[in-house]
């Protein structure tokens, strides 16, 4: 009797499970979406609208103040965790530190708390009235700053809390480059005299380099896909000048409930990623580094 | 790699929730009218009830006393909290799979349900006597001119007052009869004892613009559903915030859980509130008993008396394709015209009925300890009745998100209420496209 299963189709098989998996959940769903963000949702039945929605959107005033609160992020936000994270991997890799597992277990803790639960606690943190950043301003003889309620204020809220549930992740990935740069490079620095600071504006950031570039573009990529922190946090306010194009996404399918144009904002955010995506493939040449 | 597959992941699994919206209808069938006249033929079947916290004890109630007339009737409760129900419900509506057979939702967004999902809920339009139900509440149930849903917890509002607070300042109740009148008091509140006289959210919600809006019986929609947030009422309301806000006479309201906590504090002379706000008060702040009072909201204009508001409150509904639909339909009408039931929900859950005969029950004529005797109620029931009705319309959720913005604008900007009222007016036509 032969079986079904040859030598030369085998592999087919055993990958079978997660093809039909990635088809059904992945593949799919991108291709209906897209179909769907040529329909409107109204009166219970799709209707086609050809190319309104994407219409519609370039003229959204509030599409445009998330993608604008989105670059106020990046512009802020990732310059600062990169450098942190970098200052962090740096410090961490000490060769005179001791138990050095403690701190990068410390570092990297944030990064595994759960994002509903993080953004409760600096809500909290934040409060205008009974938060204990507020509160240790007060002592301290300074007004009380209405964060979460002020256009900046908010803003800077979700940027502190975003550097502190990403920078321990970013300082991994560094450590990780940072233990990749030839230990021979030290040395013969060590040997001619190097100064700490001289090995690391000599070695250590030219030889990290790509991975810096790496983090910035894997952050930036990141940041517009912010949504919990909008969500919890601020509620995308005040005046829209927190929310980010994921939370108004969700808004406009879950809250609204239309379903065509969500859509079609959902491809314009996956526009803006895979050109971000193109753009890191080719700085990284191909992730090879 | 890991961070962007995660982030690509995500954009996917948005998309992914997106398409699993989009499935085939159920079959529509016709409801309400065919369980008529079935009382005499015992009906069967498991009914499940989609519901929160109170509400869903309410209902529990209710169906053990259902089950001494219909015995064969089974019920299968499921508990989850508000959202948790929109998003369940929004997805089975969509896909015509897992609906429940009774389910229920917020009052104010009822009417998306409706219009957005055509024909997905029972009919009540036949069945339900309207008059027995406040104007505000079949408002609410009503979709594309059906009633597709029955009323049950009612928001009428009112001003809730400190009468210590008020006392030391030397305020009397009675003579805040305007906006005006009230800002006044509130300067002299401040002045007197440093207690602000009410919590404003500025950037939350827009429910104190709306509570204005309603009381010059506005709204954001005309009976068509068209747009209409720079009418006159409109605009006059939004120009009220900004004049109670700049006199600095308001705290910020930035969460439920701030709002307790100032209320508790006694930080607060006012809140203008729904009849719900007497629950929350007891429980956050027993120590405050026989300190509060209740007047109704301020007018406009001095000689000419207002509409009432109405904030908050719940319906429930029947899916047209629920597989229990003759039992759920049954059962729903008696739990919301069950005249004692609605009495108990109120007495024991502070579930403010809708229905009328039930308000007119000895209990909401008594006097209320916690209010130093006042009969709080007999207020109630009067703002409640002259509630004017409202066109809901399908886009209210993203009408108030809107319009909460522009209370950001006024407050926090401090922009023109007319200019910022043009905007949104301009702004939510572009969105809704009437």
């Amino acid at each position: 009797m032969k079986s079904i299963i040859t030598k030369r189709n085998a592999p087919y098989f055993f990958l079978a499970p997660m093809i039909i998996l990635f088809l059904a959940f992945m593949a799919y769903p991108i291709a209906d979406s897209f179909r769907l963000s040529f329909f409107n949702f109204e009166g219970g039945t799709y209707t086609l609208v050809g190319l309104n929605n994407y219409a519609v959107m370039l003229k959204d005033p509030i599409f445009w103040k998330s993608l604008s609160n989105t670059v106020i992020y990046l512009i802020v936000q990732v310059p600062v965790m990169v450098i942190l994270s970098l200052i962090l991997g740096v410090l961490v890799e000490q060769d005179f530190l001791k138990f050095r597992a403690c701190y990068r277990i410390g570092v990297f803790l944030p990064s595994i708390t759960a994002l509903v639960a993080y953004a409760m606690v600096f809500k909290l943190l934040l409060n205008t009235d009974y938060g204990i950043i507020n509160y240790v301003l007060r002592a301290a003889g300074f007004r009380g700053v209405d964060w979460l309620n002020t256009v900046w204020g908010a803003r800077f809220s979700i940027i502190m809390g975003i550097t502190w549930r990403w920078t321990g992740y970013n300082t991994i990935i560094m450590i990780a480059g940072i233990k990749g740069i030839p230990t021979e490079l030290y040395e013969s620095a060590d040997i001619d005299g190097a100064s700490f600071w001289q090995k690391v504006m000599g070695i250590t950031i030219p030889m990290v380099k790509p991975i810096m570039l790496f983090v910035s573009i894997t952050s930036t990529i990141g940041t517009l896909q912010l949504f919990d922190e909008s969500f919890i946090l601020t509620q995308g306010g005040p005046d829209n000048a927190t929310i980010t194009i994921g939370h108004y996404l969700y808004n406009t399918g879950f809250a609204f409930f239309k379903f065509g144009y969500a859509a079609a904002l959902s491809y314009a955010l996956l526009i803006i990623i895979g050109v971000l995506s193109v753009i890191q493939f080719k700085m990284t040449k191909g992730g090879e580094n | 790699m890991k961070r962007q597959m995660k982030a690509t992941a995500l954009s996917l699994v948005m998309a992914l929730s997106l398409t699993a919206c989009s499935g085939g209808g159920a079959p529509v069938t016709k409801g309400g009218s065919e369980a008529k006249g079935e009382a005499d033929k015992s009906l069967s079947g498991t009914v499940t009830v989609w519901s929160w916290d109170v509400a869903l004890a309410h209902l529990q109630e209710e169906a053990e006393k259902f089950n001494e007339i219909y015995p064969d009737v089974e019920f299968n409760f499921e508990e989850m909290g508000v959202s948790q129900v929109y998003s369940k419900i929004t997805t089975c509506l969509q896909s015509g799979i897992g609906l429940p057979d009774v389910v229920s939702l917020e009052g104010e967004q009822m009417a998306k349900f409706g219009e957005k999902f055509p024909d997905k809920f029972v009919d009540f339009t036949g069945d339900i006597k309207a008059e027995d139900f406040l104007d505000i509440k079949i408002s609410e149930c009503t979709a594309g001119g059906k009633v597709v849903a029955y009323p049950w917890d009612a928001g009428p509002c009112a001003m809730f007052y400190r009468t210590d607070i008020f006392e030391q300042a030397g305020v009397k109740a009675e003579d805040i009869v305007t906006w005006d009148d009230f800002i006044e008091a509130g300067k002299t509140i401040m002045e007197k004892t440093g207690t602000a006289m009410m919590p404003l959210a500025t950037a939350r919600k827009d429910t104190t613009y709306r509570m204005l809006l309603m009381e010059q019986e506005g709204f954001y929609f005309d009976e068509n559903g068209n747009t209409n947030v720079n009418s006159p009422e409109s605009i006059r309301a939004m120009e009220m915030i900004h004049k109670i806000y700049n006199a600095g006479i308001t705290v910020n309201d930035n969460s439920w859980d701030d709002f307790i906590a100032s209320l508790s504090g006694s930080k607060i002379a006012c809140v203008p509130e729904a009849v719900w706000l007497a629950g929350s008060i007891k429980d956050a702040a027993p120590d405050q008993s026989g300190k509060w009072g209740v007047m109704e909201l301020p007018r406009f204009d001095k000689d000419k008396e207002s509409g009432g508001a109405s904030n908050g409150g719940s319906v429930l509904a029947v899916p047209a394709s629920a597989k229990s639909k003759e039992a759920a339909v049954e059962f729903v009408k008696f739990a919301m015209t069950d005249k004692e039931g609605n009495v108990e929900g109120f007495t024991k859950y502070g579930l403010y009925p809708s229905y009328i005969p039930a308000l007119d029950s000895e209990v909401f004529k008594e006097g209320d300890e916690f209010f130093g005797g006042q009969k709080i109620y007999d207020l109630f029931n009067a703002v409640g009745q002259k509630i004017p009705k409202c066109n809901y319309t399908a886009n209210f959720a993203e009408a108030i998100d809107l319009s909460k913005n522009a209370v950001s604008k006024v407050t926090l900007d401090g922009q023109d209420p007319k200019t910022v009222m043009d905007g949104l007016q301009e702004e939510m036509k572009a969105k809704f496209g009437k």
